[in-house]
């Protein structure tokens, strides 16, 4: 098979990973090696479904032995196969990067013959392209549950950043629809790279083990699996084995089976666990705060408007003496508008006027801030708020998507 | 209110600044003298000379005044295409003449607003443009990229860009304003340089060809089409930056 068709096939078959971050490390090239990685990331292309391209994503093979049912090369699928040698892909890596069309490269495989032996070979692609081919660039690794931690480990030593994909929160979940899958395996290995990454800073400081840490991933709506549940475990992944990125990926399907919903997850989920997820990481919420009452996310109104809704005798707060951690939680304001409002107000007291001048949105944040004591909220019912702020919402108004369903909308009654 | 008028380089603009002081005269604008075309017909226009010895003063009042960094980034600012750069930039230099560096955290500050605004800007061109740069190998072995940024960052993206690539030869064209950035491994070094005449046209490397097309396809292929956004695609990635990236080039 010619190279063009098989990276065809591969890409194909990775396109549904969402993880493309390059960001979390920071290395200068030296004089003798290929490329450097910026801390921040870079995107280099956006495709046509507004995605960013950072990395080569791309399988070392397609040709699985599993037969998980959401996935688009499950065993039983009928389509084309086929599988780089490592020399191909290193070349083809080199290329791209050199013509600066990527940032590195994230590669992934089908399970072939066996996991050790998948993990084998991704281990001697990574290595070679490093140590034959001279590249300092970003490399995005996949580990593969059920290899051994020896391999794992010797593979962490040549990558960025690692991931295994839980891809289901429950074991039953997985059961059902990812037979040869479980779980507890795949958290075991997290874990112990969370582990050695701990023992590795301590021993060799310079050389830290994956510098951009683990991420994860899960597919969201193929199973009756809740917010709750989901955004439960990605919290304690967060707390315990320090996960950098969780990723979600709603639900599209790819294969026909009776035990997978026929419709594809609505993006409004996603988004919206996305929006839990910062809250997660970077506003200091619990995830008992986000989705207490309910099982799910609300799909009309976002996770910290909601929080809001439901701690309204938290609010209003005053912008001039609130405390950081209280600005945040306010709807509207995020890291960037808590540190100008902060930083600002050391020179004196603000009015609504220098928000809007600090481009502070307030469309949604007037309804829970006073500035000087005044207030310019509708008013302060739970009830009457959450139908102004589901009007407002973006994702109401430009369906993107509405290519797949029509959410229920509540009327303004205001 | 007075015009001071300078000859577009970085010295002519602390000159202009330098006068300021001397004269004592802080309610006057400040224009490039290609900018200044456009408004021939004000009244009070005076032409600033270019003086090396001022200029090297006002940055060293400026680098005591708060620290290098801040006059890099003011240099960042000066590489804006607004017409009205040297007036952000008077006005925020006022401030931190008047209150040191406190004056940048005065955010709710229409001055320092409006000098963060430009400075976003240009940060925002440079880090797109570190993603968005496409190069393409000649048949001596160069790597060759040609660009049209909005604003003036071609020296900006040198220094990434040699780290990145330092074991390649590159040259990165703005063929908007005709500035070159070359590095050389050989000599590890880079430099940014005008050129009057066109470039002599650039020959391909045998392999181009290929791997432009893999790329191409690379492209398409990368896209969930039942999600297609066009909207969102575009908004990362605005259309006057496709003309010199290979994936939007027609495929050959």
């Amino acid at each position: 098979m010619e190279l063009e068709e098989k990276l065809k096939l591969l890409a194909e078959g990775a396109k549904y990973d969402v993880s493309c971050s390059s960001s979390g490390s920071s290395r200068s090239s030296g004089k003798t090696k290929l490329g450097n990685t910026v801390e921040a990331g870079v995107c280099h292309s956006f495709t046509a479904d507004g995605r960013c391209i950072s990395l080569l994503k791309i399988l070392m093979s397609n040709a699985c032995i599993y037969n998980c049912k959401y996935c688009i090369n499950k065993r039983e699928n009928t389509h084309k196969r086929a599988t780089l040698t490592p020399d191909e892909l290193c070349k083809v890596t080199i290329n791209f990067y050199k013509r600066n069309y990527i940032e590195g490269l994230f590669l992934s495989s089908a399970i072939v013959k066996n996991p050790e032996y998948t993990m084998r070979l991704l281990l001697e692609t990574i290595k070679k392209l490093r140590e034959e081919y001279d590249f300092a660039g970003y490399v995005h690794l996949k580990g593969i549950p059920g290899a051994s931690q020896q391999t794992i480990d010797e593979a962490a030593k040549y990558a960025d950043r690692m991931s295994f994909n839980a891809e289901l929160p429950t074991e039953d979940s997985l059961q059902l629809l990812a037979p040869e899958k479980n779980l507890k395996e795949n958290l075991l290995h997290m874990k112990k790279l969370n582990n050695n990454q701990l023992t590795f800073s301590k021993s060799m400081v310079k050389n830290n083990l994956i510098p951009a840490g683990q991420s994860t991933q899960f597919v969201v709506g193929a199973t009756d699996d809740t917010d709750k549940t989901l955004l439960a475990l990605t919290e304690n992944m967060y707390n315990h084995f320090k996960l950098k990125r969780v990723y979600f990926s709603a639900y599209i399907p790819v294969n026909k089976d009776n035990l997978l919903p026929e419709k594809p997850e609505s993006l409004v989920r996603e988004n919206r666990l996305y929006q839990a997820d910062w809250l997660l990481r970077f506003y200091g919420f619990k995830s008992y705060e986000i989705v207490g009452r309910d099982e799910n996310l609300s799909l009309e109104i976002d996770p910290k408007a909601m929080y809001a809704l439901n701690n309204i005798k938290n609010f209003p707060v005053e912008v001039n003496t609130a405390s950081r951690e209280e600005l945040l939680r306010v709807p509207g304001i995020g890291t960037t508008g808590a540190y100008r409002i902060i930083t600002a107000r050391r020179f004196g007291n603000l009015n609504f006027e220098d928000l809007k001048r600090m481009n502070i949105v307030l469309k949604r944040a007037k309804h829970f801030i006073t500035c000087g004591h005044k207030f310019m909220g509708y008013n302060k019912d739970p009830e009457t708020l959450y139908n102004i702020l589901a009007g407002q919402d973006i994702k109401n108004k430009h369906q993107q998507v509405s290519m797949f369903e029509k959410p229920k909308r509540r009327l303004l009654l205001t | 209110m007075k015009t001071l008028i300078y000859n577009n380089t970085v010295e002519g603009f602390l000159t202009s600044i330098f006068y300021c002081y001397e004269q004592d005269e802080f309610n006057v604008s400040i224009k490039s003298k290609s900018a200044y075309q456009t408004s021939l017909f004000e009244a009070d226009a005076v032409e600033v000379e270019a003086d090396d010895t001022k200029a090297s003063r006002v940055k060293a009042g400026i680098i005591k005044k708060t620290n290098n960094n801040l006059f890099n980034e003011i240099a960042t600012v000066f590489c804006s295409n607004k017409e009205n750069k040297d007036t952000v930039i008077f006005e925020y230099l006022k401030l931190i003449f008047a209150f040191g560096t406190k004056a940048r955290l005065m955010l709710n500050n229409p001055s320092v607003i409006a000098y963060n605004e430009l400075l976003k800007k240009v940060t925002y061109e440079r880090h797109r443009m570190i993603g968005f740069m496409r190069f393409e190998e000649t048949k001596e072995g160069i790597m060759y990229a040609k660009f049209s940024p909005d604003n003036n960052i071609t020296h900006l993206l040198l220094s990434h860009f040699a780290n990145r690539f330092s074991t390649e030869n590159f040259i990165i064209h703005d063929t908007k304003r005709n500035v070159l950035g070359v590095y050389s491994k050989a000599k590890n070094k880079f430099f940014t340089y005008t050129s009057e005449e066109q470039l002599s046209p650039i020959n391909l490397s045998s392999n181009e060809a290929f791997f432009q097309k893999l790329w191409q396809n690379y492209y398409k292929d990368a896209a969930i089409m039942e999600r297609e956004n066009t909207r969102a695609m575009l908004g990362h990635m605005p259309k006057r930056y496709h003309t010199n990236m290979t994936e939007h080039k027609a495929v050959a």
